[in-house]
């Protein structure tokens, strides 16, 4: 169908239009602010939230590595020879308010084919991160990465060392003086 | 732009929509809000494509579709709304007369002939092409005039 022809002359029922019209705009704008503020909450929410519980973060957090990275301390570089054990300690750091950690690297420098050194109280580090348990050994022609962690309080830091063998052999334990090496003592304090 | 400005421009007009084709001043009250309330969300999608008039009746439209969607058992078998007895005579029948017609003729008239849009402001208002929605206006102008009488 089609509405062809004169224009079709309007009902005029605008008489009709003539009411009293409530406030009905700034009750909507309220709304519409209430309902802002109440999104942005949830979002904000569910965004720090959801960046709390990401694993990555958390494990991120854990990770020793990124732990012990964060902590503030210094740079060494300085070697200790004991027996056939060479300690080169790479950096000295705080890491709370309990616990300064020394990081070192352990070079065996006259270790027979037949021996093994143990070090105790010193923790080794995986690749992928993670600390082995306190104490390792290691094996002739070897050296290995490890951080000692310790109570805050002496410059003077005590790792025992020994020689595992078919003959038993004992060594002296390595020392580490921190005070000698000129770490700062607010580190070792 | 002071949004509320624009809105209140047109307040009046949107709450008569709401008036004249549901007859409940309560709820039109309410669906007013709620048409301003979602025009407040889409206001930063609103490209100027149309006029804001036509705009807001658009959203009102869809307000009055989503009320009829989910109250339509009851609308179905609800009765027109009747006049209020003490209504002025003249006014009653024509609000009886509009009152007696389906929902989409009852639409056409109050856009058109009570708030004034015109046809083509209408149609796009209610996602119609201008023809069909003269056609549509022009059946609701006969029904009402068969209801109502030819007086007018």
């Amino acid at each position: 169908m089609s509405v062809e022809g004169p224009i079709e002359p309007p009902l005029r029922l605008n008489e009709l239009a003539d009411v009293d019209s409530p406030e009905v705009v700034r009750a909507a704008l309220s709304r519409f602010r209430r309902r802002t503020v109440v999104w942005s909450l949830w979002i904000v929410g569910a965004l720090v939230a959801a960046f709390l519980l990401l694993p990555g973060y958390t494990s991120l957090r854990n990770d020793p590595h990124v732990l012990l990275a964060r902590s503030p301390g210094t740079v060494s570089g300085a070697v200790i020879h004991e027996g056939p054990v060479q300690a080169t300690v790479f950096e000295v750091v705080r890491v709370n308010k309990s616990v300064f950690a020394i990081h070192l690297f352990l070079t065996d420098s006259a270790l027979k084919p037949e021996e093994q050194l143990t070090a105790l109280n010193v923790t080794g580090m995986y690749s992928g991160g993670g600390l082995v348990p306190p104490g390792f050994s290691l094996s002739a022609g070897k050296s290995v990465e490890v951080w000692s962690v310790n109570r805050p309080g002496s410059p003077v830091v005590v790792i025992p060392l020994a020689i595992v063998t078919t003959v038993g052999r004992d060594l002296p334990p390595l020392r580490i003086d921190l005070q000698q090496l000129s770490i700062p003592s607010w580190i070792w304090r | 732009v002071d949004l509320e400005q624009i809105f209140r421009a047109h307040q009046k007009e949107i709450f008569v929509y709401f008036l004249r084709t549901l007859g409940d001043r309560d709820r039109a009250e309410d669906l007013a809000q709620e048409t301003f309330l979602r025009a407040c969300g889409s206001a930063l999608r609103f490209r100027g494509d149309s006029s804001v008039r036509t705009w807001v009746f658009s959203i009102a439209r869809r307000v009055l579709v989503d009320h009829y969607r989910r109250r339509a058992p009851e609308v179905l078998t609800e009765p027109p709304e009747q006049p209020r007895p003490t209504d002025p005579g003249a006014r009653i029948d024509v609000e009886r007369a509009l009152a007696l017609l389906p929902v989409a003729a009852r639409e056409a008239i109050v856009m058109v002939d009570v708030i004034g849009l015109s046809p083509s402001e209408a149609a796009d208002a209610i996602g119609a092409t201008p023809n069909a929605f003269r056609v549509r206006l022009h059946r609701a102008r006969q029904q009402f005039r068969e209801v109502y009488g030819d007086e007018r």
